[in-house]
């Protein structure tokens, strides 16, 4: 299956920079030595590990590349044909960052009804109506599951009405 | 009082109707919000605690008990279905047991997970009934310096789960690694990476790893297939094709025993758990599988064993509970404040000072189990209909669980941005072929190595000679060393006969 | 009825306007809805265990329900820290403990002040420790632990749940007063280290009295001291850290009721009556301290200089035993 290279450098390099800050970081922190380890130390393993083996993984594909496409590992048979719709995939990014990020501010009730509204009818191409009774039931359902039947305080409307509802 | 009087003292407690009710709710509801990602049985347990203030002692126990074994049986389900765990202790269900489901082998999937974990709560009840309280002993043949080395030999271990690259495998070794890093340092305080968020100090939530990682990860993944509506499975059409066959039960008798002792062992130790029980038995049957190239390709010991290792866990954890007042995971935490806000205190002499509590309590392990076999064989039908509600309903609602799910874990707003956060994380490294599981397995193994390997330097008053020193851990730390120089040594074996022969 | 109608229209008009006259609704009859205590801890623990029972008497006391909900994380900083920047109206107050109030402030920067950023209300109860080693250990004493320690400097060491638990701070301050090296080897949690010292793996604990209890009554663990001013009624024939002659050894954990600062003081008032009428009566009380708390409530003010002169007495043990943090 074609992997788009791009897509694979990109991780690769934001692997190469997380690892890089990791050691920065735990530098910061304090290595201590073999017998008093510092904080830093087990962060700073990490990160090597991390830098060694992508690099490792880079270096690989470099070759690879300039032969044929690298085998993809893993089961093939789930991921085919993955790839193939960015523009759904940017919807539920676009959703599950939306809801997340007006969890708080919004209310859980319409920050995942946003989010659903997005998901279904950005993504899945839903007809409104039909999107609309979907996101409903789903807000009502849950709403009874978490807050009524388990009492989780998920927050319900925008800080500066809470306590008026 | 002999065995055979307790069990009958317990089974009076344990089969009266009030209690076969509780049983029942607790059964139940474990497996329901085993069934939904995000919210497990920690969050569940702490959200019901303030109704068992009111119910007695052991009822409110065998309750609770119940929503934490059920919820092993229910995590299984998405996991195996949908490749998104409903708990965190499914990560490694979904690695065989999602590949068979791809295989069209759903059904089959799911009756042996369900028939695993029964027989190891069976299994796994007769050994608290049998050895109990000297089992407990265990625990504390395992200083700090025996679990640095044994969490070492798993570290060691880890990569063995993937099936892609070893060092990709590797690479998310470091980067799980390197996020359990996260939050306060248990020794100085010092905060590490938390960006100034004091609720990172505590570090991020395995259960936001395993639902970002697999559950919100997969809902990307099936975004970003081609078409409109994607057919998820293949539909197992007849009832034969649901329920196992004499090859699956034949491979999967054995790695059923040899999980739930695994399970049952790793239990007991204090910071044990079921996900690192799952991932020993997946570990210890691709080590001794004459066919480990099947693993991670629908592979059946690979999911009957750690299925059974991770309920053996969850039961074997109620011997530290009851016998030493001592919980070994953050479950048995609760269920022990739930008894102390009730006035009891369990201990060494609970076993004597309150049987029916505590006899109660464990033959009820066996009841609960036998509800949830009778309980999930009927469902197994209902469960792979699941799969035939539209994929543009599943992926928009497994989302919204997950999201919900992570913040009723602690009531954080913060734990929903990073659970997206993990989840686009995951899609990114899974398209860039990284593997998800070696990163959640380090992530657990991690901050428990950290632990035990500075709390021992610590004992043995700086100087790492003392892991040399206890016959545990040098026994151990040589496992790690034949575990690392296998490839040369086979190699030079080969090499040896080649010229003798 | 009318006041349905009158919100509904407030919440209509917007959200300025509600904020607008938020605090004079609030001010004419506290409480009016129902009042929410943060724990900061999460469920299960000791916070919980005094809080749940307390909650249930304050609410018939006050007539409303008081409910309670954990918002674990940071040993209680972030808890501490959401109900610092909750309105002060009375209606969202806190559990506070000795750990966010009077010890991290000493060790790191936190993102609230525990005195500007907090009115308190009462003093609930403390828990004392108890100085446990392992009943196979030739220590029966703390001569003999002191005398141990001194013959073996930097060789003893004791377990805690942490930097800055109150198992540590009294091991430091033992260590202060009495001149020893006692080397700290942390946990994350209480439960973890209890298992290391059933296991002889560690020396000592000064272990919070609750959880330590049954071990002490199944003997595995051998009590050689309390840190409370008085004996415990649990422990009759354990002597406390002063008998043996270690002046103002008091050394233990303690919870209070706090509101966010600028909340009215009639509204304080209003939940310090509540709150000590409640702990006062006798079914409460004998069932926390049956458990090991010792409850004693009092006003407002008592429990502010509480907190100023614990503050200051664990800075400067945090200060000379350098547990600070950077």
């Amino acid at each position: 299956m074609p992997r788009p290279a791009a897509a694979v450098w990109t991780v690769q390099g934001t692997l190469l920079l997380v690892a890089a800050s990791g050691i920065v970081g735990a530098t910061s922190l304090g290595w201590g030595s073999g017998d008093a380890p510092g904080p830093g130390m087990f962060p700073g393993i990490a990160s090597v590990l991390l830098l060694v083996f992508t690099l490792g993984g880079l270096v690989r594909q470099l070759r690879s590349t300039s032969r044929t496409p690298a085998p993809a590992a893993g089961d093939e048979a789930g991921e085919a044909g993955e790839g193939a719709n960015p523009a759904r995939l940017l919807a539920y990014a676009a959703a599950l960052l939306l809801a997340a990020f007006t969890f708080e501010s919004l209310g859980y009730p319409l920050a995942i009804a946003l989010a659903l509204m997005v998901m279904l009818v950005a993504g899945e191409r839903v007809r409104l109506a039909k999107a609309l009774v979907i996101t409903l039931l789903a807000v009502v359902a849950t709403w009874g599951l978490f807050a009524g039947l388990l009492d989780v305080p998920l927050p319900m409307v925008p800080p500066p009405l809470r306590g008026f509802f | 009082m002999g065995v055979i009087d307790a069990l009958t003292l317990g089974f009076s407690v344990s089969l009266s109707w009030q209690n076969l009710y509780f049983c029942f709710i607790g059964v139940t509801l474990g497996t329901a919000v085993g069934v939904l990602p995000g919210l497990g049985p920690t969050a569940t347990i702490s959200l019901l605690l303030p109704l068992t203030f009111k119910m007695e002692p052991v009822s409110a126990l065998i309750m609770l008990a119940g929503i934490f074994y059920g919820a092993m049986y229910g995590g299984s389900i998405t996991s195996i279905l949908m490749r998104v765990p409903g708990e965190a202790a499914s990560v490694i269900t979904c690695l065989d047991g999602h590949a068979m489901a791809r295989k069209g082998r759903a059904g089959v999937a799911l009756g042996m997970s369900a028939f695993a974990s029964f027989a190891a709560g069976i299994l796994s009840t007769i050994a608290i009934a049998v050895v109990g309280p000297l089992a407990a002993q265990l625990a504390f043949a395992f200083g700090p310096v025996e679990r640095a080395a044994l969490v070492l030999l798993g570290l060691v271990m880890v990569t063995m789960i993937s099936t892609g690259s070893r060092a990709n495998a590797l690479a998310m070794v470091g980067l799980g690694l390197l996020l359990a890093t996260i939050g306060a340092d248990f020794v100085t305080g010092m905060d590490r990476f938390t960006f100034g968020r004091a609720e990172l100090s505590d570090g991020i939530n395995i259960a936001l790893l395993a639902m970002g990682m697999f559950g919100l990860s997969e809902v990307l993944a099936m975004a970003d297939k081609a078409g409109g509506a994607v057919r998820l499975l293949p539909q197992p059409k007849r009832l034969v094709e649901m329920l196992p066959n004499r090859e699956d039960w034949r491979r999967s008798a054995l790695p059923i025993g040899r999980g739930s002792a695994i399970g049952f062992f790793l239990g007991i130790l204090p910071g044990g758990g079921a996900l690192i029980a799952s991932f020993a038995s997946y570990i210890a049957e691709k080590k001794l599988s004459r066919r480990p190239q099947e693993f991670g390709h629908g592979a059946i010991e690979g999911l009957a064993g750690p299925e059974a290792a991770n309920n053996a866990a969850a039961q074997g954890a109620f011997i530290p509970l009851l016998s030493l007042g001592i919980p070994a995971n953050a479950i048995t935490a609760l269920m022990l404040g739930a008894l102390m806000i009730q006035g009891v205190t369990p201990g060494p002499k609970l076993a004597l000072d309150n049987p029916t509590l505590y006899w109660g309590t464990i033959t009820s392990l066996f009841t609960g189990n036998l509800m949830l076999l009778v309980l999930n064989l009927p469902l197994l039908w209902l469960f792979v209909m699941l799969l035939r509600i539209p994929q543009y309903v599943l992926s928009p609602l497994i989302a919204l669980f997950c999201l919900i799910g992570a913040f009723s874990l602690a009531n954080s707003p913060l734990d929903v941005v990073l659970v997206v956060l993990l989840g686009l994380a995951g899609y990114a490294l899974r398209k860039a072929d990284y593997d998800p599981a070696p990163l959640v397995i380090a992530f657990v193994l991690g901050p428990i190595f950290e632990k035990a390997f500075r709390q021992s330097l610590l004992l043995g008053y700086g100087s790492p000679r003392i892991f040399l020193e206890r016959p545990i851990s040098a026994t151990l730390l040589a496992c790690c060393l034949l575990m690392l120089s296998w490839p040369l040594l086979r190699r030079a074996l080969a090499a040896w006969r080649a010229r003798r022969s | 009825m009318h006041r349905k109608i009158i919100r509904a229209g407030l919440a209509a008009v917007g959200a300025a306007l509600i904020l607008a006259l938020a605090p004079l609704a609030a001010a004419q009859s506290f409480p009016s809805r129902p009042v929410r205590i943060i724990v900061p801890y999460p469920p299960g623990g000791s916070a919980d265990a005094l809080i749940r029972p307390l909650a249930q008497r304050m609410s018939d006391k006050l007539g409303q329900p008081v409910v309670i909900e954990n918002k674990p994380g940071a040993n209680g900083v972030v808890g501490m820290e959401y109900v610092a920047k909750s309105p002060p109206d009375g209606y969202t107050i806190v559990l506070g403990a000795i750990g966010p109030l009077s010890v991290t402030g000493a060790m790191q920067k936190l993102p609230f002040d525990p005195v500007k950023d907090f009115l308190p209300i009462t003093f609930v109860a403390s828990v004392p420790n108890v100085l446990v080693v392992n009943s196979v250990s030739p220590v029966k004493s703390v001569p003999d632990l002191v005398a141990l320690a001194k013959a073996k400097p930097g060789q003893l060491n004791y377990g805690s749940a942490g930097p800055g638990s109150s198992n540590q701070l009294a091991a430091e301050l033992f260590n202060q007063a009495a001149g020893l090296t006692i080397v700290h080897v942390p946990y994350k949690g209480g439960a973890p280290a209890q298992v290391d010292l059933l296991g002889n793996q560690i020396t000592l604990i000064f272990d919070n009295l609750p959880p330590s209890l049954p071990h002490i009554k199944s003997g595995s663990f051998r009590p050689l001291a309390v840190t409370s001013r008085a004996r415990q009624p649990s422990l009759p024939d354990v002597p406390t850290m002063i008998e043996l002659g270690y002046a103002r050894f008091e050394a233990g954990s303690w919870f209070g009721l706090l509101a966010p600062a600028g909340t009215p003081p009639a509204v304080i008032e209003t939940l310090n009556a509540a709150a000590v009428g409640a702990l006062r009566e006798p079914e409460l009380r004998t069932s926390l301290v049956g458990q090991g708390f010792d409850v004693n409530p009092g006003t407002p003010a008592d429990f502010a200089r509480f907190i100023r002169e614990e503050t200051e007495k664990w800075g400067n043990v945090v200060k000379v035993a350098k547990i600070t943090v950077q």
